[in-house]
């Protein structure tokens, strides 16, 4: 009897303590995500428009100047995040979602591929790992599914995921941040002020890291390389591309998802670098009718000034002045969403 | 592959369930064997060649051995295994170590060297199975075994995987008469494997990768820190080698141990003995052995009066020092060792036996904690500037920061466990719990542990030597 039961409940004990563990986990910190999610299940109700993607919204969209554009006194959050793709976005937006913002009206998305594989620069860490839930897990199988990609790369893929998502569920390496939870020893309390301040958003002026500091040196020295980017981008095809590959059902979910909440989503493609977004493949979305709104502003001919080195600190990001003009335009644009007066 | 690593508990639960599966001895060892060197070349393929090597010279050595008589002529096949095995390993591990080290004492003496180093990768365990394959020629030549007829079986005990990279050290004695008999699956202690390789795994994962977040960064700068960080430091990264060396040890026997075959203790509570012989003899148990066996009393042992004995030591404990590494760091931190040894063996502290004395076990641990800070240190000038910081010359602050009183703790608690687990006070309790209150335990232990593990990649630190 007990050489069945015995190992029957070792494996019922490592499930519930393995399923207790995953619960207490809290997010991440890089980069202040879990401060922002934290202050925003505290003050959920304060918001009617939320930003999600990658450091691209995060370091241009600035709520402030977005609020003083629009009609009335609505106000924003940005859930940006660096190195955020359209895996860990969803499983972000889905759980601010489920805290049941009562005031939330708008949505916006930065549009990007649903890719199969997990960022590499996350890969093998908590990062990566805290987003592989069950349903995560289901989508991005089907990406894989879908991919182009050979068959032997995408059975490694298929591989990454399912370690990442038993990662999650078994909650590895995360005791210690449980533990010092639990004794409530939160080292970015500063930081979740601040962001809180700034409605999530962030200068690259204010990073302290030595790194964002290189960074922009090496971008002052080499603008020609960012303006050879850019002339291929004033020339790029804007014709809408091929859907083949493309995980629409994990964008209908999405979508159905913010519906659910009562809110409408806007997908957006911001003035990021050239190659960043599958452009083609977004504007087939819109013109087919899969995604409702759509804002696209990595135009540089339409949009020059977003592309000036003044504007930059970087060749991905825009600094603090760019991200001003670039947020009073968008405001400028949602509110002629949200009064209905917006021609196109 | 790592044993703390996912892949491994796939990997491993391949091996164990087609081996038990095959019903013939013959197809598990073969199929033994060919798992081994996966699990090597999971690594670097190509490195297998060496073990290749050393497995065909010792297998070829042995059976001449086991056939010839004349002394000479076994004297020459002896003397042809060392120069084959003990040239591949200073070719790998330590060519480039002689060529700078001859060639600074050259410009020390005025003479202008151009020293000629190689890029040469050191091949992952090479230290290890050099000296287990070795261990076997040597015992045939003193007429202690026979040679092994089933060269199968000698490939196996060379390259079995769970000891091929780190030991413990094998002897041919205690693992070739095992793969004459067939294994069964009901002789497997699996109650005590799963603990002891769970074990293992706290010991390294949880354990042994977290000190190193707080050891690395002062080991890396030891000047801007005080003097009781660098001792905590250097206390925490012996904790971090045991954890991380003992840990690899216990989940090697596990893994031995669910497969039918037996491996022997490598270590047995070195930082609770009273004396640094004590410590020795209970540390790192089957490379002290070997040196002991094949170095130590060959070259007379304690039997050719005092300053040869001394002298032997002092030898012994330099060349156990070099095994870890290519550097003087090494060689400095066995001789240390060595001087303190003989300081033992002549005031007769190191006769002391077994029980625990607290005064003899606070020196054992003063002695080894600075010969740590020597072992780990990246060179000689940084380890005599970190152990002069910990004898108070230098270091410009004595205190510690708020936040290492969380290290300190931690030092406390591991010493309370060592205590507990050698008491054995557990032991007893939980080897005559029925089933159904160890399973759920365990699988409870294995949750906690998988979540307390380090999530970040840490190979073994004895992967090095």
């Amino acid at each position: 009897m007990s050489l069945v039961s015995g190992p029957l409940l070792g494996v019922g004990a490592f499930l519930a303590v393995a399923a207790l563990l995953q619960g207490l986990a809290p997010w991440p910190s890089d980069y202040g995500l879990g401060a922002k999610f934290e202050h925003f299940a505290e003050n959920k109700d304060d918001y009617e428009i939320l930003f999600f993607g990658s450091s691209v919204i995060y370091r241009s969209v600035v709520p402030s100047v977005v609020e003083e554009e629009l009609p009335g006194t609505f106000r924003c959050f940005n859930f940006g995040n660096p190195g955020m793709r359209a895996f860990e976005t969803d499983h972000l937006l889905k759980e601010a979602l489920a805290l049941r913002p009562a005031n939330l009206r708008w949505v916006v998305v930065e549009a990007r591929h649903w890719q199969d594989s997990i960022f590499p620069g996350h890969a093998w860490t908590k990062r990566a790992a805290y987003w592989h839930t069950t349903e995560q897990l289901s989508l991005a199988l089907q990406s894989v599914r879908l991919s182009p990609a050979p068959t032997t790369d995408k059975f490694f893929m298929t591989i990454d995921h399912l370690l990442h998502w038993a990662w999650k569920q078994t909650a590895y390496g995360r005791g210690t941040d449980i533990a010092l939870d639990l004794l409530g020893w939160e080292f970015d309390d500063t930081q979740k002020a601040r962001l809180a301040a700034h409605g999530g958003y962030r200068p690259l002026e204010e990073e302290d890291d030595e790194e964002f500091t290189k960074r922009h040196a090496i971008f002052l020295k080499s603008q020609d390389k960012f303006l050879r980017g850019v002339a291929a981008l004033k020339s790029a095809s804007r014709t809408p591309g091929s859907l083949e590959g493309y995980n629409l059902a994990a964008l209908e979910t999405q979508i159905a998802a913010i519906r659910a909440a009562g809110a409408e989503p806007i997908y957006i493609i911001p003035p990021g670098p050239p190659g960043l977004v599958s452009q083609p493949a977004v504007l087939r979305l819109f013109e087919a009718g899969h995604i409702p709104t759509l804002l696209v502003y990595n135009d540089p001919v339409r949009y020059g000034r977003l592309y000036s080195i003044g504007f930059h600190f970087d060749s991905n990001h825009l600094n603090r002045a760019g991200a001003a003009y670039f947020s009073r335009m968008l405001g400028h644009d949602l509110a002629a969403l949200i009064t209905g007066t917006r021609s196109e | 592959m790592l044993f703390t690593e996912a892949r491994f508990l796939l990997f491993f639960a391949l091996i164990f369930g087609v081996h038990w599966l095959l019903r013939r001895n013959g197809w598990r060892k073969a199929w033994l064997l060919l798992a081994s060197y996966a699990f090597y070349a999971a690594w670097d393929w190509r490195f297998l060649s060496l073990i290749a090597i050393s497995t065909a010279t010792d297998y070829i050595a042995g059976s001449a051995l086991g056939r010839c008589k004349p002394p000479s002529r076994r004297r020459a096949w002896l003397i042809g295994s060392l120069a084959i095995n003990l040239g591949l390993l200073c070719a790998f591990k330590y060519f480039n170590f002689f060529i700078e080290s001859g060639s600074a004492l050259l410009e020390a003496l005025g003479i202008p060297a151009t020293p000629f180093t190689l890029e040469i990768v050191l091949p992952l365990g090479i230290s290890f199975y050099t000296f287990q394959s070795l261990s076997y020629t040597i015992d045939i030549y003193r007429g202690q075994i026979e040679p092994v007829r089933n060269p199968l079986d000698f490939a196996l005990f060379v390259g079995f995987f769970p000891q091929l990279v780190a030991g413990p050290i094998v002897r041919a004695s205690e693992f070739l008469p095992q793969l004459r008999t067939k294994r069964t699956l009901g002789g497997v202690p699996v109650r005590a494997c799963l603990t002891l390789f769970l074990f293992g795994f706290i010991k390294k994962a949880c354990v042994a990768d977290h000190c190193a977040l707080y050891v690395d960064p002062i080991f890396a700068d030891p000047q801007s820190f005080s003097m009781l960080s660098q001792w905590l430091a250097a206390s925490l990264y012996g904790i971090q080698v045991y954890c991380d060396f003992s840990g690899y040890s216990d989940m090697a026997i596990a893994t031995a141990g669910l497969l039918g075959y037996r491996l022997p203790e490598n270590f047995r509570f070195p930082y609770l003995a009273s004396s640094l012989t004590l410590c020795w003899r209970r540390w790192h148990m089957t490379l002290t052995r070997w040196f002991r066996d094949y170095l130590y009393i060959p070259l007379g042992g304690n039997r050719a009066g005092r300053p040869r004995t001394y002298a032997n030591m002092i030898l012994v404990f330099a060349l156990c020092g070099l095994w870890h590494g290519a550097s003087w760091n090494y060689v400095v931190f066995g001789l240390f060792h060595g001087v303190f040894l003989v300081f033992e063996h002549m005031s007769r502290l190191g006769r002391t036996s077994d029980r625990w004395h607290p005064l003899g076990n606070l020196y054992t641990l003063a002695v080894w904690i600075v010969a740590l800070a020597i072992f780990r240190t990246p060179d000689l000038a940084t380890a005599f500037s970190m152990v002069g910081n910990m004898l108070g010359f230098g270091a410009e602050t004595f205190l510690l920061a708020p936040a290492e009183l969380v290290w300190l703790a931690f030092l406390a608690g591991f010493a309370v466990v060592q205590a507990i687990m050698y008491l054995k006070i557990m032991h007893r309790p939980m080897r005559s719990v029925p089933g159904w209150i160890f399973g759920p335990i365990y699988g409870a232990s294995v949750a906690l542990a998988l979540a307390f593990a380090n999530a970040g990649y840490t190979p073994f630190i004895y992967f090095q030597f």
